[in-house]
């Protein structure tokens, strides 16, 4: 197993950077997924994980200048490394002005992703920081956890509203309940809700956009079923929603938003050519 | 005597540190003759194999001296060292490191000449190998000069150095300056309580049970012989009475550039007792006692006897109750566990 890339351009190192972030405000641990074309950031479905699923695409092209691997095997070219992307993040900021950056699989004291930083200096000498973060190898019979979920048939697909007025809205209604109503339905109207015995508070955005697939790829089977009018509703805990919504370093393009009826609820973000997918654990009715 | 010595500008430190955790408590300086490591330090535990390790070389070349002695690896505490950074960076003056090996204290030295000079005591740890064995005792004592309103950064004492017009007074015999030390510690007490700098100086010390960070007061051998004989005082800092060492930053008249020759080396005995040096002599107690006192058997208590706060209730398990005054210290250790 081997793993070597480099990253040279300094947009590209505070672009993984700030991707990396979003992912370590989500969740503690992830599994980090090295194929020869892309990195993934895996959170499986877990009853541990509280039902939240995470899966983050970064395609490898678009970061490193160099980038060579060797999987576990010829057949099953890929590396799937358990770790904490805090410690990558803390790594990473001190590289925001850095020359270049390596990522290496090492062995020290432990298998490690080794991060090595070139920093700038006055002088003539090179300034190179080694960052060692501790991993832990996913043994193959456990990689089929880590699949990327599939996606069922929803019953609408929305494009939300801007995340900056949607994070102030729910950040508001934070303070009236833990659980959030949120529906959408095939007119563009999106509505954010909560519920006490004393008052019920919605906020209701128009005009929004229904893509005609979930993940802005091929048009997916939408459930014909539905009335275009009518909204899909599911409940979800409300600060883990808006410790979604806070935690966006990047500044996605668009937020798909996702939803069967009382089921699921999936928001897809995508930003140049990374794409995160997010399963929010929803509260049966 | 402090075999390994390396003289940096400020930045180049800052940018080595930067590199580094705000959290992170300790780092380890590792040199050798082709080059200098600083690396974070990590606790057994939790698992020292599931924490983040970061390390940073840096080449004799950049350092403006680099005097390595002794192969060697030092850790002491980095909070310290970022405050010591953030006072010399701004006298953009650089900063020498001396030290000698793991347990013997580093001492981080700012020297402006004419005007002032800083000195930095951090203890290092012990053993890298064996943590139980924490050796150095949490505190160095030494007594504090009868010195000018501290009211530099916390971290720093500034001594002024005055080699003053009569050295020749130097005579005293063991109960003059037993008397004199008395006298001195009694005044030294007086300003203490004045000074409001003082709190902050004791809670800006992080004393950890293994890794120990020491503030220790530099005493300047000459500025005590001539407490009484000094009579020109800069004014405005005669809140001190005849107390007439000063911090001064300003080119004063009467300054006169330090006589180092005189002063003797700082010896931050990482001990309980108190160590006056004049000129060559130690006062109080005797090369034997310090001898026993330094050999670590058992973890240091925690808890200092202090000058000003009555004895703690712990006792030291090497040392037996100091014959004289000289065993208190100056200031109180920080550490908040009972």
């Amino acid at each position: 197993m081997r793993f070597r890339g480099k990253l040279v351009d300094i947009t590209c190192i505070q672009h993984f950077t700030r991707v990396v972030t979003t992912i370590s405000k989500l969740i503690k641990t992830c599994v980090l997924r090295i194929t020869p074309t892309a990195l993934y950031l895996i959170l499986s479905e877990k009853v541990v994980n509280g039902g939240v699923q995470i899966w983050c695409e970064l395609p490898q092209g678009h970061f490193f200048d160099e980038y060579a691997m060797e999987g576990v095997s010829a057949e099953e070219n890929e590396i799937y490394l358990e770790l904490a992307p805090e410690n990558l993040v803390k790594a990473l900021k001190t590289a925001q002005t850095a020359k270049w950056v390596k990522v290496k699989l090492t062995k020290k004291h432990a298998p490690c992703i080794t991060i090595e930083v070139d920093l700038p200096t006055l002088g003539a000498h090179s300034r190179v920081v080694v960052h060692d973060i501790p991993v832990s190898v996913v043994p193959r019979r456990l990689w089929t956890e880590y699949q990327e979920p599939e996606v069922p048939n929803f019953d609408v697909s929305i494009v939300m509203p801007q995340i900056k007025v949607l994070k102030n809205v729910i950040e508001k209604m934070k303070n009236l309940s833990n659980t959030l109503l949120l529906s959408a339905n095939h007119q563009g109207e999106f509505k954010v809700s909560v519920e006490t015995d004393m008052v019920s508070v919605s906020t209701h955005f128009q005009d929004l956009l229904n893509p005609a697939s979930g993940n802005g790829g091929a048009p997916q089977q939408l459930n014909p079923s539905m009335d275009p009018e009518e909204f899909a509703e599911v409940r979800i805990d409300i600060r883990r929603f808006a410790q979604f919504l806070s935690g966006q370093q990047v500044s996605p393009n668009r937020v798909i938003c996702n939803i069967v009826d009382n089921k699921v609820v999936h928001f897809y973000l995508m930003n140049d050519d990374v794409s995160l997918q997010y399963f929010m654990p929803v509260m049966v009715v | 005597m402090c075999p390994n010595s390396l003289t940096a500008a400020s930045k180049l430190l800052c940018d080595a540190v930067m590199n580094f955790q705000n959290t992170q408590e300790e780092i380890t300086l590792i040199v050798s003759p082709q080059k200098i490591v600083l690396k974070n330090y990590v606790e057994d535990e939790p698992d020292p194999n599931k924490v983040m390790h970061t390390n940073l070389s840096l080449e004799p070349e950049e350092f403006d001296n680099c005097q390595v002695g002794v192969d060697t690896e030092v850790t002491f505490c980095l909070k310290e060292l970022r405050a010591i950074l953030a006072f010399s960076e701004v006298t953009t003056l650089p900063l020498t490191l001396t030290f000698e090996t793991a347990g013997r204290p580093i001492v981080f030295t700012i020297d402006s000449d004419s005007t002032f000079e800083g000195n930095f005591v951090l203890a290092t740890l012990a053993d890298q190998q064996t943590q139980s064995q924490a050796a150095t005792h949490a505190r160095t004592a030494t007594q504090k000069r009868p010195a000018g309103r501290v009211d530099t950064s916390k971290a720093a004492k500034t001594t002024h150095n005055r080699a003053g017009p009569s050295n020749t007074d130097l005579n005293h015999t063991r109960s003059s300056e037993q008397t004199k030390r008395s006298e001195q510690l009694a005044s030294a007490y007086e300003m203490l309580n004045d000074d409001t700098d003082f709190d902050e100086m004791i809670q800006n010390d992080t004393t950890l049970l293994d890794q120990p960070s020491v503030e220790a007061l530099r005493m300047a051998p000459s500025v005590c012989e001539e407490r009484t004989m000094c009579t020109s005082v800069k004014p405005g800092s005669s809140a001190l009475g005849d107390n007439m060492t000063v911090v001064s930053r300003d080119n004063s008249p009467i300054v006169q550039s330090s006589n180092k020759s005189e002063e003797s080396p700082v010896i931050p005995v990482p001990l309980m007792n108190l160590r006056v040096t004049l000129g060559d002599d130690t006062l109080g107690e005797d090369p034997d006692e310090e001898e026993e006192e330094a050999i670590p058997g058992t973890p240091p208590a925690k808890r200092f006897r202090s000058l000003f706060f009555g004895s703690s209730q712990v006792s030291q398990t090497q040392t037996s109750q100091p014959s004289c005054a000289a065993s208190k210290v100056l200031a109180e250790d920080t550490d908040d566990e009972d």
